[in-house]
């Protein structure tokens, strides 16, 4: 085989495959040149399906018909003049590689107008070659409409996810550029339904309020500090407010919105031991550092930068962060004297034995007797009556650590993970709901009105119907907001709603895409509908988690695939004790 | 320190203050009591840091002081001692009980290091007759929440009017309201007492009834109950707006024995889901027919007599929660009001005591076909 050099088109497209992955790429780059125009308003049209048509409009500076041109062509750019620029760049584009990128897979009009020039210029160009140029009349500002996105790339638009997953990106682009300029007035439509509408507004916080409603808005904390040429501003979530997946967290830097693992582990650090390690904290970060310390030519997209200096931006946000948390949780433990004890607070008459034991074993030996007795208390139907129909001889003991049902079997002993294998109950009864639909629903008599961002709300769209077959009973009330008049049967956990935000997280969050819809909504109400480690159960949560364990297709492992139980033989404790 | 005590009086005086020590605590000092002898009387006290709950006796002082001493065992022994005079000296924490033959020893901790309530600055005061408390309750304690994700829900809303005692309960999914007429305060007081708070309270009334002090400040209650002094923290409010969730209007009324009912929904339950306890209820003119039908567990059927008034309908419930409000219930029937099988229920009782008004909401299941 003799190695061609690639065709001059062929290159073309590669590179313009690196910078526009996806519709919403082009959404970005476009809304990134409107910023950089100085657009104090932008308005971005969708169609349906998504890579039909794409507009991004603006009343920016605009072009005259030479500067049009020449956009055209790669890597001709106003923002960058010189070699030296480039580690000093103070705009969100300079590779001058956008707009031709997006007209090589694509038809693109251009329709541009100075404040200067009476007529403004439209150029149309087609996979990349220029077909048309003409007058037009046009306000002062840029439109850029893109139609069939991908039509010479077909591998590219196979590759294109759902319909919502792609609304979601081009959601998730505004919004972030709506945080990063609240002065601009952001406005997104598909068709003639408006997806997102963000007037200017003077602070950041009311941005934050009209994209994620009051309540969220409410649980923020507010981030501020400056040292030297280093600032960082912007909220970050209470615990309670944490989610599923780290979907909801927006890092800026200079108001470039990026994925940074310096940032996320600044995050991650100043959160350390607040929250478990499946919760992912919510913030909206802008961290300004000076022009020159950052580099953001690392990827064409620029998502990803590198600080001159990344240990001392890390330690500068981790201490910012975690001093205002640490403010905040003084706040709410002002109050109390000393960690306050909820073991013992059992609630109503109904003991629940099992966590008793085990905290009466785990004071001190001495007070075994004690446990004793409460143990031989124990009413003699409570554990014989409902195992002798399941498992056999299977009889749960106590939870250990409010994290494992102990139970005694033929032979030796059970140790259930009581959140791996409630997980499993839950999937498959969630599986088998989807697909019978016999849901209980619980009335709930305070409906809870709840807000979700734009992001949200369009994956809500996408598996409400799931849920609603799971027994929510959910409407929508007006833009992003939903309410809600019931509630699975049984469930727990419900906290309010933020279930309903983890479920939503956990289903539509991204490398879900295998898994058809039923699977993603059944994983991820399970997953988050559990019994978690530290919740207390009764003996008869106990013995019904036993039961419906066992009554499972497969009770050895989640839906995750990790064990729910161990089985300890009585010929291990022997040997061990040195019995045999 | 050093004290003489007829040991039953010490006996009653740990049994009223042991109750809220914790099981188990990070805090050494938590489980134990505070015991403080001046002036011939002997108070004990002991705290969770939520609240506390201390009680006085009359004994022989000759040495005032105080000393925080070990609970449980301290609880134990005072009830196993004969009956007879119980001899306590204590010194550099060592505390010696004597008592007929016996000697014990235990080690006491310094009673500066107990955690004391806040001084308490009431705002207001007014007594109650402990039957009101009582009876409060047992209408409305069942159906406060035990989840923790909404603090407010975990307590009883007490609410006093100028000519009504007001206390309320709810989880989102029933409600229990029950109003006892009376002039106890000249304004309005809004307070939420966590249940434990009353539960304790509650335990605490001899026989014979008595009169309550109450004192509520900002942040706690004080109750004064025969000898003894509860203070609580109260819960932050503000409690849900239950007044717009019982409907105005009803179409349709159900009157049905209490026993009756109560005893069939016992048994359907028992083969109802161990997660939703749903039951059936198919409402006809003359009757209530229960039934319950659960995979992998079988059937169960029950039908009681009943009267009534509207068209038939099915109506799912949680038997646990309608049972939960039958046995509130002192009264051989009980009406329920119903709109649809989705909206809210309203339970009542059929003959009213006197003086009490008794109104229960409960939410139903929503049945699949």
């Amino acid at each position: 085989m003799k190695i061609k050099k690639l065709s001059e088109e062929v290159v073309r497209k590669i590179a313009a495959g690196e910078i526009i992955e996806r519709p919403s790429s082009v959404v970005k780059e476009l809304v990134e040149n409107s910023i950089d125009a100085g657009a104090s308003r932008i308005t971005v049209r969708i169609g349906d399906p998504i890579y039909r048509e794409i507009s991004v409009s603006d009343d920016g500076a605009g072009m005259d018909r030479e500067d049009a041109l020449l956009s055209l062509e790669r890597h001709s750019t106003s923002k960058l003049k010189s070699e030296d620029g480039l580690f000093d760049v103070r705009t969100l584009g300079f590779r001058g590689e956008a707009l031709p990128s997006i007209a090589q897979v694509s038809r693109l009009t251009l329709t541009t107008r100075t404040k200067e020039n009476l007529s403004g210029t439209t150029v149309l160009c087609v996979a990349g070659k220029i077909e048309e140029v003409s007058e037009a009349g046009r306000a002062p500002g840029t439109s850029v409409t893109v139609r069939d996105l991908f039509f010479n790339t077909p591998v590219r638009r196979r590759f294109l996810k759902s319909r919502t997953t792609e609304f979601r990106h081009v959601i998730r682009v505004m919004s972030s550029y709506g945080l990063a300029f609240e002065k601009i007035h952001f406005l997104l439509k598909q068709d003639e339904r408006e997806l997102l509408n963000l007037p200017p507004v003077e602070r950041l916080l009311d941005r934050v309020v009209s994209l994620y409603g009051l309540q969220t808005a409410e649980q923020l904390i507010a981030v501020e500090r400056q040292s030297g040429d280093m600032k960082i501003e912007g909220f970050v979530g209470t615990a309670e407010l944490s989610r599923a997946n780290s979907e909801h967290q927006l890092f800026f830097v200079n108001r470039r919105w990026v994925a940074c693992p310096t940032l996320v582990f600044a995050l991650r650090e100043a959160y350390a031991g607040l929250l478990p390690r499946d919760r992912y904290p919510m913030c909206i970060l802008l961290v300004n550092v000076a022009p020159g310390r950052v580099d953001v030519n690392i990827h064409p997209t620029k998502r990803e930068v590198k600080f001159a200096d990344e240990a001392s931006v890390r330690t500068f946000v981790r201490d910012a962060v975690r001093d205002v948390l640490s403010e905040a949780a003084g706040e709410v433990l002002g109050g109390i004297e000393s960690p306050g004890d909820a073991a013992f607070e059992v609630p109503h008459e109904e003991r629940p034995l099992a966590g008793y034991l085990s905290t009466q074993y785990e004071a001190a030996g001495q007070q075994l007797s004690f446990a004793r007795e409460a143990h031989d208390s124990l009413p003699p139907s409570a554990g014989s009556e409902k195992t002798s129909e399941g498992e056999g001889a299977m009889v749960p003991l106590w939870q250990l650590h409010r994290a494992y049902v102990l139970a005694q079997i033929k032979g030796g002993l059970v140790v259930i993970d009581q959140h791996a294998a409630h997980e499993r109950i839950l999937y498959e009864e969630a599986l088998e709901t989807l697909s019978k639909g016999s849901p209980s629903s619980q009335q709930l008599l305070f409906p809870l009105l709840m807000d979700l961002s734009g992001e949200e709300f369009e994956a809500l769209l996408d598996i409400e119907a799931y849920l609603r077959r799971l027994g929510f009973d959910i409407r929508a009330c007006g833009k992003s907001r939903i309410i809600v008049r019931g509630i699975p049967a049984g469930l727990r956990g419900w906290r309010e709603g933020q279930l309903l935000h983890d479920i939503i997280d956990g289903a539509t969050g991204d490398g879900a895409e295998e898994q058809s819809i039923e699977e993603r909504v059944a994983r991820s109400f399970a997953c988050h509908a559990a019994v978690k480690a530290g919740d207390l159960l009764t003996l008869e949560e106990m013995n019904s988690l036993v039961d419906r364990l066992f009554g499972t297709s497969m009770p050895q492992g989640d839906p995750h695939g990790r064990p729910t139980f161990v089985r300890i033989p009585l010929e291990e404790l022997e040997r061990r004790l040195g019995r045999t | 320190m050093r004290f003489t005590i007829m040991r039953p009086d010490l006996e009653i005086l740990m049994n009223r203050v042991i109750t809220v020590v914790p099981p188990k605590s990070t805090l050494p000092v938590l489980s134990t009591v505070l015991i403080e002898a001046k002036e011939n009387l002997l108070r004990a006290t002991s705290t969770d840091l939520d609240m506390s709950i201390s009680a006085s006796v009359a004994c022989n002082v000759s040495e005032e002081g105080s000393v925080c001493i070990p609970a449980r065992r301290f609880a134990e022994i005072a009830k196993k001692l004969p009956t007879d005079e119980v001899r306590i000296a204590v010194e550099d924490f060592r505390v010696k009980v004597e008592c007929g033959r016996g000697k014990y020893e235990l080690s006491g901790m310094e009673a500066v290091d107990f955690p004391r309530m806040p001084e308490f600055k009431s705002e207001f005061r007014f007594t109650l007759p402990s039957t009101v408390l009582r009876k409060g309750e047992r209408r409305c304690l069942y159906a406060a929440s035990v989840d923790e994700s909404r603090p407010v829900l975990n307590g009883i809303f007490l609410q006093l009017f100028p000519t009504e005692l007001r206390m309320v309960a709810t989880d989102g999914h029933r409600l229990a309201k029950v109003s006892f007429s009376g002039s106890y305060v000249k304004e309005k007081v809004e307070v939420i007492v966590p249940p434990k708070a009353l539960r304790q309270v509650v335990r605490l009334i001899p026989e014979g009834e008595c009169n309550i002090e109450v004192g509520v400040s900002k942040n706690y209650i004080m109750f004064e109950v025969d000898d003894s002094i509860i203070c609580s923290r109260v819960l932050e409010g503000p409690f849900p707006n239950y007044e717009q969730v019982i409907p105005k209007e009803t179409s349709k009324k159900l009157v049905i024995n209490t026993e009756e009912l109560i005893d069939a929904i016992t048994r359907v339950s028992i083969f109802a889901d161990n997660v939703t306890h749903q039951v059936r209820f198919s409402l006809r003119s003359d009757k209530v027919n229960l039934s319950v039908s659960t995979a992998d567990v079988g059937e169960g059927k029950e039908s009681v007599p009943a009267s009534y008034d509207g068209e038939e309908m099915d109506i799912g419930y949680n038997a646990n929660y309608v049972l939960e409000i039958l046995k509130s219930v002192d009264s051989d029937e009980v009406t329920f009001s119903l709109n649809t099988p989705l909206l809210a229920g309203l339970v009542e009782p059929m003959e009213k005591e006197k003086g009490e008004d008794l109104l229960c909401l409960i939410m139903p299941l929503r049945l699949t076909e």
